[in-house]
């Protein structure tokens, strides 16, 4: 009965250079293995100032700190490792957000209506079936990274007035 | 400029915000009838379909809850959904599901988003507009509580619809309006009989039917009568004594050598009532007697005749007679 609705980058956030994260440390796509090879770290940035966001969506998807208890109360079973951001010039005079990678297992809830273009989803339809119970949900195509919300996850979200994100409801099948 | 995000919200979004609440509500007041047709006739559709549901699944229902789903205006549609639940509310998923457009709230959202989106108020390099953005829920809720406010005063004839009588209600029934899954206030009920001379302690006397009851020397105090009804009551020798009858409804009710001593009428309505005798002392309109951020209707006298009736001490500004009656000896 549920609508989902894909996690999405505001295209007005201003672009966070995080120049100094490691790509073979934190892939765009994290699965087991590269989240179990990974530890909570330190991840130091140059640029002026970090703008507010309360999601990064590359170099990977990190969740802001200020949503960690959200999502874990969405989704008990989604593991999280600490990322600290850490200004290396003038450190005293901004601050140092602290982001969360996530880890859940993909899930097979991609139809195959779903339209999709070197990789990444056109149009996503999701298999309610897949999702039945679920309020968050990692799905993968093969140059797109899905993060889902049900309807009571995204209402949930969108109360805690987050900055940066955009949602869009994806078409469903049974 | 204003070069800070406290310093914006503040001094231009807090402004825009207000003229766009109060812009709504020039609307909803200039259109009320339109919107309440349709807003019942959905309503009526959804009681309809909860009660096919019910044919099969035999759930009472315990609580509608409408609620403006902020998700979808995120995906640019203006939604109002209805869900049925059994008395497992918030536990429980609903058992029947409707929704209804809600366009008729967002008339002036676009031109309010854009505004606080112009760039010509703010430096752009301290102040981005995804932070200005996140504001937008907050204004939602205020939206969705404004249309709470409103419709508490139109819910009642949806009480009197074939639709409403067919639904099969749990012991207590409340209808209810706010956002998905968080604060709901309550618009109207369907409750057990209570006493209202000795109610029991504790008990919640709000959102109560009385009908033909007659009451004589009787003294009700400190009670908090908000959303009740009152039908064809008669009040013989009665105080009323630090009484909330705010929203509440009294229709063919007979007051006769009655008081009301500090009594909030904020939006109490009495439709075809008698009042001989009787003296309104230290009572009041203020809505802020009630809840200050709530909008209440004016205390409306329709169509009542008013025999030898005094005041004194009352704050009566929120008054508003129609076709009434006054003879003072």
């Amino acid at each position: 009965m549920t609508d989902w609705f894909r996690l999405r980058p505001d295209a007005a956030a201003p672009a966070v250079e995080v120049a100094c994260f490691d790509k073979k440390k934190y892939p765009y796509f994290t699965d087991a293995e590269s989240f179990d090879a990974v530890d909570h770290s330190v991840v130091f940035y140059e640029r002026e100032k970090f703008s507010p966001c309360d999601m990064l969506f590359e170099p990977t998807f990190l969740i802001g700190d200020n949503l960690l208890a959200l999502f874990e109360l969405l989704e008990p079973s989604m593991q999280f490792k600490g990322v600290q951001m850490y200004r290396k010039f003038k450190p005293a005079e901004t601050t140092h957000p602290l982001f969360w990678l996530p880890y859940l297992p993909c899930v097979d809830a991609i139809d195959e209506s779903s339209q999709i273009v070197r990789g990444k989803a056109v149009k996503l339809t999701v298999k309610l079936s897949a999702l039945k119970k679920r309020r968050v949900a990692h799905c993968r195509l093969p140059a797109d990274e899905i993060w889902l919300l049900s309807l009571e996850a995204a209402e949930c979200l969108l109360r805690r007035q987050p900055i940066g994100i955009l949602l869009e409801k994806v078409f469903t099948q049974p | 400029m204003i070069e800070t995000f406290s310093d914006y919200e503040s001094a231009r979004y807090k402004q825009l915000e207000i003229e766009f609440l109060e812009a709504v509500k020039k609307s909803l007041s200039g259109d009320l009838p339109t919107i309440k047709n349709f807003f019942l006739t959905e309503c009526r559709k959804a009681l309809s379909e909860a009660c096919n549901v019910q044919r099969d699944e035999k759930i009472p229902c315990a609580f509608m809850s409408v609620s403006l789903l902020n998700s979808f205006v995120a995906v640019g549609k203006n939604i109002l959904q209805i869900d049925f639940y059994d008395a497992k509310w918030v536990f429980g998923e609903p058992f029947a599901r409707s929704r209804m457009s809600a366009d008729f709230l967002f008339e002036h959202w676009q031109k309010f988003t854009e505004s606080a989106l112009d760039d010509k108020f703010f430096v752009r390099n301290k102040i981005t507009q995804v932070e200005i953005k996140s504001l937008f829920w907050m204004t939602l809720d205020k939206l969705a509580f404004l249309f709470t406010c409103y419709a508490k005063y139109f819910i009642a004839e949806l009480k009197t619809s074939p639709e409403f009588a067919a639904l099969d209600k749990a012991e207590k029934f409340y209808v209810t309006c706010g956002t998905y899954l968080d604060w709901q206030n309550r618009l109207c009920a369907v409750l057990p009989e209570v006493d209202l001379v000795n109610p029991d302690a504790n008990e919640d006397m709000t959102f109560r039917d009385f009908s033909g009851k007659i009451f004589r020397q009787e003294n009700f105090a400190d009670l908090d009568l908000r959303g009740s009804q009152f039908e064809d009551c008669i009040f013989r020798a009665c105080t009323f004594t630090n009484l909330k009858l705010a929203d509440a409804h009294f229709s063919h009710c007979r007051f006769f050598s009655s008081c009301f001593d500090g009594v909030k009428f904020a939006g109490a309505e009495f439709v075809e009532c008698k009042f001989k005798d009787c003296e309104f002392k230290n009572s009041s309109t203020a809505t802020k007697d009630v809840d200050a951020d709530e909008y209440f209707a004016p205390l409306r006298l329709t169509r009542c005749k008013l025999f030898n009736v005094k005041c004194d001490g009352c704050d009566f500004a929120q008054l508003k007679k129609t076709d009434c009656e006054e003879v003072n000896s």
